[in-house]
C-alpha cells in the first residue's frame, strides 16, 4: 500500500536536535565531573550511541522501515524488537516529563505542586502526540527556532563572563564515569528516528540516511559547544550546578531582562515537553506499523520506497 | 399547506407550479405565492390583439429601461394586427435585443424569483412562457474606500454590496480569459447570488472540487453576510482559526486569485471570502507591495513584533512580575512594587479587569452613534487610565501595558478576535503557573495551528513547513524584478498535498 509521506527529512532533524538538545539543559546533572571530565564524557557517549545505532543509520539510507524490514526476518524478534523500543520510548518520555517538572519546580515555578506541573505537562505531551506527526514536526521546527533564538541570545549575552583558563580537568576517573553513564542515559533519539522514518518524505536519494548522519555530527557538535560555553560561564562552579545552562543564563543582560533564565527555562521546558510528544508518538507509530503489517510485503518489492 | 416542494420555505402555493395558459390564473397563482404583497407590481393590456402582463417589483428595475425600452416596443407593435400568443413571445424573445439578460420562464417560483431580482417578467395570455428581462435598477450604495482595510497607496476602491459589480471590479484587473466566475444561488429563502471566482491554470482542481462541494452542502434559509456561510468554508479548527479568509478590497482579492486560491463573492455584502486562508497573510497588506523593499520589510516586522506584543505581553508580565521579578532590572522592580503596593488586587486580577473594561470601551465605541462617539475617548481615558489609578484599583505599569497591548492589536485588525480570546488565556496561565502556564499554553496554540490543514495546504506554511522559495514574501518582500520569476501559489508550497 502506498503512503502518504508527510513529514520532510529537514523536518525531522530539526525534532531530532529539539529531544538532544532539550535533554542536555532540562535534564539536572548528577554527576559533579569538572570541564574536561565532562566534555570527554559527552563525546564518548555520543560516540557510543552513534555506534550502537549505525546499523539503523546505513539501513535508513535504502529502508523504509527497520521493524517491518526485522520483522521480515523473524516474526518474534521483530514484535519482541518493536515492543521493547515502545516500552523504552513511553519509559523515556515519562522519565523526560518527570525531570521536566522538577526542572520546572526549580526554575520556573518555585515552591509549586510538582505533581500538578507533571500532570499538566502529561496531557500537553499527549495532545501533541495525538494531534499527530506533521503538527509534531512543524510546531517542532517553530519551537526549536524560538529555543535557538533564546540560546543565542544568553550565548552572547555571556560572553563578558568568559574565560578560556576555566576548561581544566578535575582528574577524577570516577566522577568521568558517573558524567559517562548519566549522559549515555539521556538517549532515545535514534529510537524516535527508527519509529519515524517511514514518514519521512524522500525526495532525494539517501535523504533519511544523511538526516541520520546530519543529526549525529550536529547533536554532538551543539551539545560539545554548549558544555563548553557552560564551563567558560561557569567555571570551578560548573561541577557543582544543577542546571548548568540556567545558571549561565543567569548572567545574561539583555535589554529589558537582567536574567534570561527564566526565559531559557521556560522555552526549553517546552521542548522538553515536546520531546515526550514526540516520544509517545515515535511509540504508538512503533506498535501500529508492526500491528498493522498484516498483508507485509517485503521492503525490497516494493523498491524500498512507500 | 399545499404542496410544498422546499420544507423550508412554506408557501401557499408549490413554487415548481407551471405557468398555466390562462394569463388571469397565472396572475391568481402570483398574488397566492406572494401573498398580495404590495411590492408587485402588475401592469396589463392589450398587444397584437393579445391580453399582456408586465410583472415588476418596486424599486428593483429601472423605471427609465422600463419604460423606454419594454414600454416602447411593446406599445410600437401596437394592438391593430393579431398575432398567435406563442409567436408574440417567440417574436419577442427572438426579434428584440432589449437587455444583456433575456431568459425564457416557465415554472412559477422562477418567474417570481426572478420578477424578486429586479426582472421585468412578460406574461401573455395562451401562452405557458413568459420572458423575463433583466432591467435591475434598485438603489445601492456606490463603490466606495473599504472600511476595514485601508491603505497609504493604491486604489480606494471597496468591494460594494452588488455582486456583479464586484465581479466587474475584479474583472477590470484582470482581463484574462482565465479569470473564471461561477455564479450559484443559495439559500432557500433569501436565493442570495455567490460567486465562486478562480483563475483556471492557477487553481488545483481538488481545491476548487472542495470549495463547490461545501459549497453545496450549505443548508441555510437565510444568508444576509458572508459570515453565514463562512463556517461551511472552514475546517474543524475554524471554531477559533479560520483557513477562510476575508477580502473587502478588489486589489487585493485579484492578487490572492493570482496565487490559486478561490474567491468566494456573496450578494449584499463588501466582505469576499478566499480560501485557503494562511496565518502569515494576515500580516501582509497591498501596501508592502508598493513601497520599497527595506520598507515593506521594516513594516513587517513591526507588524510580527506588535502581533507578539499584543498577545504576549499582558501574560508575559504578569508571570514574571508574580513570578520571577528577578528577570527585570532592579529599578524597574522598585518602581513596580511601588506603583502596585496600594493595588489591593493580584496582578492578574488587574490585568483581567483593565482587559475587560477596555473590550467594553471598545464595543461600545463601536455600536454608538458618531455625534456623541468621541465621548468614549473622554470616559474611557478619565474613568479607566487615570481614576482608577489614583483610586488605587489598578497600578500605572498595567494601564501602560494593556494600553501598549492594545494599540498594538489594531495592527493586524484581521486577528483581533483570536487576539482577544488568546491574550486572556495567556493572562490566566500566566497568572496562576507563570511562565510554565504561558509556555504550555503557547505551544498548545502552536500544536493546533500547525495541525491545520483543511484544503491540502498547511495553515502555518511557508514558516512550517518551510518553503524558500516562498519566503521571498514573508518577512521580506523581494523586488519585482525577483518576484516576476516564477509564481508561488498555494499548492506549491512545502507540505501542500
Amino acid at each position: 500500500m502506498i503512503k502518504k509521506h508527510k513529514i520532510s527529512a529537514s523536518q525531522l532533524f530539526c525534532l531530532l536536535i529539539l529531544s538532544r538538545l532539550s535533554v542536555e539543559i532540562v535534564f539536572p546533572r548528577t554527576a559533579s565531573a569538572a570541564a574536561v571530565e565532562a566534555i570527554s564524557a559527552l563525546v564518548i557517549s555520543e560516540l557510543a550511541r552513534f555506534a550502537l545505532a549505525l546499523p539503523l543509520i546505513v539501513y535508513s539510507f535504502n529502508g523504509d522501515n527497520i521493524h517491518r524490514a526485522v520483522r521480515q526476518k523473524n516474526r518474534f524478534f521483530g514484535w519482541v524488537g518493536a515492543l521493547f523500543a515502545a516500552l523504552l520510548l513511553t519509559g523515556a518520555s515519562l522519565r523526560t516529563l518527570f525531570l521536566t517538572s522538577e526542572f520546572t519546580v526549580k526554575n520556573l515555578l518555585i515552591g509549586g505542586s510538582m505533581w500538578t506541573i507533571f500532570i499538566i505537562s502529561v496531557v500537553l505531551a499527549v495532545y501533541a502526540a495525538v494531534m499527530g506527526t506533521e503538527s509534531l514536526a512543524r510546531a517542532g521546527v517553530i519551537v526549536l527556532m524560538a529555543a535557538a533564538l533564546v540560546t543565542v541570545a544568553v550565548m552572547l549575552a555571556d560572553i563578558p563572563y568568559m574565560r578560556s583558563t576555566a576548561i581544566t580537568g578535575g582528574g577524577d576517573f570516577n566522577e568521568f564515569l558517573d558524567e559517562l553513564v548519566e549522559r549515555f542515559m539521556r538517549g532515545g533519539d535514534y529510537l524516535i528516528f527508527a519509529a519515524l522514518l517511514p514518514y519521512v518524505d524522500k525526495k532525494t536519494k539517501y535523504s533519511a540516511g544523511k538526516c541520520a548522519l546530519l543529526f549525529a555530527m550536529f547533536s554532538t557538535l551543539l551539545s560539545v559547544l554548549l558544555c563548553v560555553v557552560n564551563c567558560l560561564v561557569l567555571r570551578e562552579m560548573y561541577g557543582l550546578c544543577e542546571y548548568p545552562f540556567i545558571a549561565a543564563a543567569s548572567l545574561s543582560d539583555v535589554a529589558f531582562f537582567k536574567r534570561l533564565d527564566g526565559a531559557a527555562a521556560a522555552v526549553w521546558m517546552l521542548c522538553a515537553v515536546f520531546r515526550s510528544g514526540l516520544m509517545l508518538l515515535a511509540a504508538g507509530k512503533t506498535i501500529s506499523e508492526i500491528y498493522h503489517a498484516k498483508n507485509y510485503k517485503p521492503v525490497r518489492e516494493n523498491g524500498g520506497a512507500a | 399547506m399545499e404542496n410544498n416542494t422546499h420544507e423550508s420555505v412554506r408557501t401557499r402555493i408549490s413554487v415548481d407550479t407551471p405557468l398555466d395558459t390562462s394569463l388571469s390564473r397565472n396572475l391568481q397563482n402570483i398574488a397566492k405565492l406572494t401573498d398580495n404583497s404590495s411590492d408587485v407590481i402588475i401592469k396589463t393590456g392589450m398587444v397584437c390583439g393579445n391580453r399582456i402582463a408586465v410583472l415588476t417589483c418596486e424599486g428593483m428595475t429601472s423605471t427609465d429601461t422600463l419604460a423606454e425600452l419594454i414600454y416602447g416596443k411593446l406599445n410600437s407593435l401596437g394592438n391593430a394586427e393579431g398575432m398567435p400568443p406563442d409567436a408574440l413571445i417567440a417574436h419577442f424573445f427572438e426579434v428584440y435585443m432589449i437587455a444583456a439578460e433575456q431568459l425564457d420562464i416557465q415554472k412559477l417560483g422562477d418567474l417570481v424569483l426572478k420578477m424578486q431580482s429586479g426582472f421585468a417578467v412578460i406574461l401573455v395570455d395562451g401562452c405557458t412562457r413568459a420572458i423575463g428581462i433583466g432591467i435591475q435598477g434598485y438603489k445601492s450604495r456606490g463603490i466606495d474606500e473599504p472600511s476595514a482595510e485601508l491603505n497609504v497607496r493604491g486604489s480606494r476602491e471597496g468591494f460594494c454590496e452588488v455582486i456583479r459589480t464586484n465581479m466587474s471590479m475584479i474583472r477590470r484587473r484582470i482581463k484574462s480569459p482565465t479569470l473564471v466566475f461561477d455564479l450559484h444561488t443559495v439559500g432557500d429563502r433569501s436565493n442570495t447570488d455567490v460567486c465562486l471566482c478562480y483563475i483556471s491554470d492557477k487553481v488545483a482542481p481538488e481545491l476548487l472540487e472542495n470549495v463547490r462541494q461545501r459549497l453545496e452542502s450549505i443548508d441555510l434559509n437565510t444568508i444576509l453576510e458572508s459570515g453565514y456561510i463562512q463556517p461551511y468554508f472552514e475546517g474543524e479548527g475554524g471554531w477559533f482559526f479560520s483557513e477562510c479568509g476575508t477580502c473587502e478590497r478588489p486589489d487585493t482579492f485579484a492578487a490572492k486569485l493570482y496565487e490559486g486560491r478561490v474567491g468566494i463573492l456573496v450578494d449584499g455584502t463588501p466582505f469576499a471570502l478566499v480560501v485557503p486562508h494562511l496565518f502569515i497573510e494576515s500580516f501582509q497588506t497591498l501596501d508592502d507591495y508598493t513601497q520599497k523593499p527595506f520598507y515593506a520589510f521594516f513594516i513587517r516586522l513591526v507588524r510580527l513584533c506588535a502581533y507578539f506584543i499584543t498577545l504576549f505581553l499582558p501574560g508575559a508580565y504578569v508571570a514574571i512580575a508574580s513570578y520571577n521579578p528577578e528577570m527585570l532590572p532592579s529599578a524597574l522592580i522598585l518602581n513596580l512594587a511601588a506603583a502596585e503596593q496600594t493595588a489591593p488586587f493580584s496582578l492578574m486580577v488587574e490585568c483581567l479587569f483593565i482587559h475587560f473594561m477596555y473590550e467594553i470601551l471598545r464595543e461600545a465605541g463601536i455600536r454608538l452613534p458618531r455625534p456623541i462617539g468621541h465621548a468614549i475617548g473622554v470616559v474611557g481615558g478619565l474613568v479607566i487610565g487615570d481614576i482608577t489609578v489614583s483610586a488605587g484599583l489598578v497600578g500605572a505599569p498595567m494601564v501602560l501595558v494593556v494600553a501598549l497591548s492594545g494599540l498594538c492589536s489594531f495592527v493586524v485588525p484581521t486577528m483581533y478576535e483570536k487576539i482577544v480570546v488568546l491574550r486572556f488565556l495567556y493572562i490566566i496561565a500566566g497568572g496562576v503557573f507563570g511562565l510554565y502556564g504561558l509556555m504550555v499554553m503557547a505551544g498548545a496554540v502552536i500544536i493546533k495551528m500547525c495541525s491545520l490543514n483543511t484544503y491540502g495546504v498547511p495553515y502555518m506554511a511557508p514558516i512550517s513547513p518551510f518553503s524558500p522559495k516562498a519566503m521571498r514574501d514573508v518577512l521580506v518582500r523581494a523586488g519585482w524584478k525577483k518576484m516576476a520569476h516564477g509564481d508561488v501559489t498555494v499548492q506549491s508550497l512545502n507540505g501542500a498535498i
